[in-house]
């Protein structure tokens, strides 16, 4: 053998022999991954083997249940900026991480979900625990993949990563059949460089810069939407530069919170149904809208025929199958953000917008006399959500990451803390799933242990996933948990009061002793029910080393307001 | 705005387990009724070619061709009205042939259509008909009465008329 072979030979990792569940472990490693949520069971147990002595390398987290490991990762994904990692056995363990993978895949969080599936002779049998989970996942999973052959593994988690981390992220499942886990083959690393048909790099700028410079050089009236996309693509310091050069107002989608720090003087506030009253209703006057990764969810646009009636549009996005799907924008550019914004900030001309920008201020104004005053500063009368939120978000300086579950007290977080650092805002914004505070918190808190992390739920959705708080015990994570009790499911009730004549149907609850509960997991806990207790529990609570509880009793019936009826254009947004 | 429109979608696509449900699926969460389906492999091993006709809006059918580029195994998307195409569709007709009165009275028939009888024997008789759906059904009509003991017809193949070929839009080399 010549030289170069020697050479050639030396930069090819060697394949070494092992077994398909170790070799698993080997690829995950190979990808970076050093933290899987997961739980146990018979389709699985041979990568739970292995995984016995790969305890310095990976750290598994033993979740109480499946779909606790799918917000978990979620909110590790959403810290660390790439894939979080979820183990489940086949049949039950795979069906119960459906809706953290379509929560993942609305909200474009990159995940990789490993299940268990019985042996390849088995499949179609209606064998033990066997589920057609690639059947099950395929409309929610960006990819899926069944191994049936340990061959398959390095390929199969190279482009299983590839795909869920890039583009538009998104979570991939790989179902891997019990005889390839124990099936010994020659295992080496593979990487993935290129997809022909998946081609997420190859992004259409062209003269779109151009273009769009040309339009917000000459606007008289524009606004810009930031979106989950300038997070992703890390483009908030390019963004925030952006603005400051153009003198644009900024408004943000629910993702798009922390983006911008809440007290920019060129921040006006969150778009949406309870957004703030300002950029929904001035979104009218706007001549031209640059929304950069977002997707004109109809939570934002109302009614989309009503939206934006006099505002060219400039829609900065990666995603192909966005553009004009809701807006038809008049100029698009197709790439992440951070590219964009980059090309986009040298071709800006600087400006001032203040006569304009005043509309705004005065907007708020009118909110803040109307609504917020009232909300975050109520000087009697029982304790309410937005005051909470008001004094979390001091005594945290606006430093914490804010992760709500789904309903009133979710809305009253987006609108209350004022954020004053970026990736602070952990949200399930697509799905809108019960249930996903308590893990998700315990993930972004395992992904950014240096942050202070604080999960808020209502008394209804808390017990949607209130199993992790064994979880969050056995691990020690120090994740702080407020549940706004107000005995009901606040939302559906707000509803229900202004839509359905105030009939009250099935959403009173009887709840538990939260605390007691809490206590009973070793997690110390204590109950607020007047005004006067709150900030000294929440400093208790935030002083505290160690996973903390507060239950707080909040008036049972308040509203969330303005709100924009479903339907109704952003301009008739409500103010009571 | 709301008209809807016949179209046919070309997609070419790695072959590969599952792809039949992964591009049907992109329909059916639509609720977009598909009229008609063929598969096949192309000229390139490993790549196969999807030909979906529907009748939808023209705003749906766009939104189709960029749902089904999200699909990771689709290469290209092509969206066609009938007059950028080239399609036909494949018929038989199984005909009770009652007596030799009948055989060379169907015979005439398939004759005088454009049709071929594919196969024959004493007692019924196969009838072949390549051509436009309309083609097929004016044929079904005239053949009614003489008793259709089965039927069949393909989905549509499609070739777009340009001079365009794989290699313009998919360059070798590709998987
Ligand atoms: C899994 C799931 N089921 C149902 C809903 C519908 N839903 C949205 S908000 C809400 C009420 C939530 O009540 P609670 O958790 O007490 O919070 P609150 O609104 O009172 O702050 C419900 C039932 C949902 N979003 N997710």
């Amino acid at each position: 053998m010549g030289k170069t072979a020697d050479t050639k030979k030396a930069t090819k990792p060697r394949k070494k022999e092992m077994l398909g569940s170790e070799a698993i472990l080997e690829a995950l490693i190979h990808e970076g991954v050093d933290t899987i949520f997961g739980y146990p069971g018979g389709a699985i147990m041979p990568i739970y083997d292995a995984l016995y002595n790969y305890k310095d390398k990976l750290r598994h987290i033993l979740v109480r249940h499946e779909q606790g490991a799918t917000h978990a990762a979620e909110g590790y994904a959403k810290m660390k900026g790439h894939a979080g990692v979820c183990f489940a056995t086949s049949g039950p363990g795979a069906t119960n991480l459906v809706t953290g993978i379509a929560d993942a895949m609305l909200d474009s969080i990159p995940m990789v979900c490993i299940t268990g599936q019985v042996a390849d002779h088995l499949l179609g049998m209606d064998a033990f625990q066997e589920t057609d989970v690639i059947g099950v996942t395929m409309p929610v999973t960006k990819w899926n993949f069944q191994i049936t052959n340990a061959e398959e593994i390095p390929q199969v988690i190279a482009k299983a990563f590839y795909i869920a981390n890039s583009g538009k992220p998104g979570p991939v499942l790989i179902d891997v059949t019990k005889n390839a886990q124990f099936q010994k083959f020659k295992f080496a690393p593979q990487e993935y460089k290129d997809l022909k048909s998946y081609n997420p790099f190859k992004n259409g700028i062209g003269t779109s810069v151009e273009e769009a410079a040309k339009l917000i050089n000459k606007a008289k009236s524009p606004m810009m939407f930031v979106g989950n996309g300038v997070l992703i693509s890390k483009a908030e310091k390019v963004v925030r530069k952006f603005a400051e050069k153009t003198g644009i107002p900024v408004a943000s989608t629910l993702h798009g919170l922390s983006v911008f720090p809440t007290s920019h003087p060129l921040y006006v506030g969150m778009l949406g149904m309870h957004g703030n009253y300002g950029p929904n209703y001035l979104s009218d006057e706007a001549d031209l809208v640059l929304a950069v990764g977002m997707r004109f969810d109809d939570r934002v646009t109302g009614d989309v025929s009503k939206f934006l009636p006099n505002a060219k549009i400039i829609h900065v996005e990666i995603d192909a199958a966005e553009v004009g799907k809701i807006m038809k924008p008049t100029v698009t550019i197709l790439s992440d953000a951070k590219r964009a914004m980059t090309q986009l900030l040298a071709k800006v001309k600087e400006k001032k917008h203040t006569k304009w920008h005043q509309k705004f201020v005065d907007c708020y104004d009118k909110e803040f006399k109307q609504v917020i005053s009232k909300e975050t500063h109520p000087k009697k009368g029982e304790i309410k959500m937005a005051e909470v939120i008001r004094r979390l978000s001091e005594q945290t300086k606006g430093k914490a990451v804010i992760v709500p579950d789904v309903g009133q007290h979710q809305m009253m977080a987006a609108r209350y803390y004022k954020f004053a650092q970026t990736d602070s805002f952990v949200t399930s914004g697509g799905l809108g799933t019960m249930g996903f505070s308590l893990p998700a918190a315990f993930g972004v808190k395992t992904g950014a242990p240096n942050r202070t992390v604080i999960s808020i739920s209502g008394d209804g959705g808390f017990q949607m996933n209130i199993q992790e708080l064994g979880t969050i015990a056995q691990e020690n994570a120090d994740v702080k948990i407020v549940i706004l009790n107000n005995s009901f499911l606040g939302m559906v009730r707000q509803w229900q009061g202004m839509f359905f004549e105030k009939r009250y149907s099935f959403v009173n609850l009887v709840n538990p002793e939260f605390t007691i509960i809490s206590k009973g997991y070793g997690i110390p806990a204590q109950k607020v029910t007047e005004r006067k207790d709150l900030d000294a529990a929440i400093e208790t609570m935030l002083k505290y080393k160690g996973a903390y509880m507060l239950e707080i009793m909040v008036e049972q019936e308040e509203d969330v307001f303005p709100m924009i009826p479903t339907g109704a254009a952003v301009r008739d947004i409500r103010l009571k | 705005m709301n008209k809807k429109n016949k179209y046919t979608i070309s997609a070419f696509v790695q072959n590969s387990a599952g792809i039949l449900n992964r591009i049907t699926i992109v329909f059916t969460r639509r609720k977009i009724n598909i009229e008609s389906l063929t598969v096949s492999e192309t000229e390139r091993k490993g790549i196969s070619r999807f030909t979906v006709v529907v009748n939808c809006t023209e705003q749906m059918v766009n939104r189709l061709q960029q749902q089904l580029n999200k699909v990771i195994e689709v290469y290209k998307v092509f969206i066609s009205e009938d007059k950028d195409i080239i399609f036909n569709e494949i018929a038989f007709f199984k005909m009770q042939v009652k007596n030799k009165a009948a055989n060379e009275k169907l015979q005439k028939i398939a004759d005088s259509n454009n049709a071929r009888v594919a196969h024959a024997s004493a007692k019924f008789m196969v009838i072949e008909k390549t051509g436009s759906k309309e083609d097929i059904t004016s044929l079904f009509y005239i053949l009614e009465p003489y008793n259709i003991l089965e039927f069949i017809q393909s989905g549509r193949i499609a070739i777009l008329k340009n001079e365009e070929g794989m290699s313009d839009f998919l360059p070798e080399g590709v998987i």
